[in-house]
């Protein structure tokens, strides 16, 4: 393309104009503390919803003393994964400043989230598995199961669909962790990629 | 991302620079968002997200650098996070250097028709990888090969070679509407 070709496309370029994107500059201030404060009752409902169900599930723990082994394990797992998510989530990322150059960035994103899917079998599918386990025990000892007309059936449709589910889990976010990694190796290629911070 | 909130003492400083940034770049955050996100909704929801990481990043902002590229950093940065988090966004993308989409079905004697050749071109970064995306993002928005550089974090040679191929693809795509006439 001629330079006057680049030029006549860059001043197109620039002719965009969206006015339903307009930003309101007076207040721009009180929309950025509108949007924190939008984000802070949504943490504040999912508190709540937390609250919610620790409470109701406490409550089983309490009431049904026959289902205490799967009732406990379930709430210390849903603990331990929701506590693992918080850490590992971007939202605790405040070793990347966001004002990094951009290349720098994505690889540190890039490698949060193969180091997110990667680890996965640790912090999460062994603990979920261990509560397979406790339920499929309490099915196997509890008489409130062990007597139902469909407990073999019911038994053999529940460990298989846990060990598929777990299964297809595993390996997909495996694969994930795969196209992550090449996606790092791409930006990396031919000293593209440069290692320090720029500014 | 999470930043420690600035002091009282920043807040009319981020508030004379988030002002300038605004008025000097505004549009062109406006393009960019366009260019990362096809869907209305979503291109609404990311310009705030830009805004509001804008103004959350401002009170670090040392002057060590020009403020347009804190800018673009932050805006390229907040939309390129939103890319990679949603994975469906991402498994498409390609780069720059395997793209080759046919012109031949375009008549070359039709007047180059701004409104369609720009679909086009948004169709086309959209499906480009987040750093081929920067670098013709902010070509197009004529900012010099040493200023991409400083807010990609490229070197000075690798800026020209993905220059250079931006300007092929962008020959290969636009040529018969706004090349030599």
């Amino acid at each position: 393309m001629s330079n006057s070709g680049d030029d006549r496309l860059r001043s197109a370029w620039a002719k965009q104009t969206d006015q339903s994107l307009d930003v309101d500059l007076a207040n721009a201030e009180a929309n950025v503390l509108r949007r924190q404060a939008e984000i802070a009752r949504r943490d504040r409902i999912q508190h709540g919803s937390v609250a919610v169900g620790g409470s109701s599930w406490l409550a089983v723990i309490w009431f049904l003393p026959d289902l205490r082994l799967v009732s406990v394990t379930g709430l210390v797992i849903a603990v331990w994964v929701t506590w693992q998510m918080y850490l590992r989530s971007g939202a605790r990322l405040v070793s990347t400043p966001i004002d990094l150059p951009c290349l720098v960035f994505q690889r540190a994103l890039l490698e949060r989230e193969r180091d997110l899917a990667s680890s996965l079998p640790k912090w999460f599918l062994i603990p979920v598995a261990i509560f397979q386990v406790a339920i499929v025990a309490t099915f196997a000892t509890n008489p409130r199961f062990t007597t139902s007309q469909f407990y073999a059936e019911g038994l053999a449709l529940f460990v298989g669909t846990a060990v598929v589910t777990l299964v297809v889990i595993w390996r997909r976010w495996q694969r994930q962790a795969m196209e992550l990694q090449r996606e790092l190796e791409a930006i990396s290629v031919s000293g593209l990629a440069s290692s320090e911070p720029r500014s | 991302m999470g930043h420690p909130p600035a002091d009282a003492g920043d807040s009319s400083r981020v508030r004379e620079l988030y002002e300038r940034a605004v008025a000097d770049y505004g549009n062109a955050l406006k393009r960019l968002t366009r260019a990362y996100e096809a869907d209305a909704d979503r291109r609404r929801d990311l310009l705030q997200e830009v805004h509001m990481a804008l103004w959350a990043s401002l009170a670090r902002f040392d002057g060590r650098s020009a403020l347009g590229t804190w800018v673009y950093r932050v805006a390229h940065n907040t939309a390129t996070s939103i890319c990679i988090r949603r994975k469906s966004a991402r498994v498409q993308l390609v780069s720059l250097e395997d793209i080759a989409l046919p012109t031949a079905s375009i008549d070359r004697e039709r007047e180059f028709d701004e409104r369609q050749g720009m679909e086009r071109l948004l169709d086309l970064i959209q499906r480009l990888r987040p750093l081929d995306r920067q670098v013709m993002l902010l070509y197009l928005e004529d900012i010099d090969a040493r200023a991409i550089g400083e807010i990609v974090g490229l070197s000075a040679v690798n800026v020209a070679t993905k220059i250079h191929r931006v300007k092929r693809v962008l020959a290969q795509q636009f040529q018969e509407g706004v090349g030599d006439e």
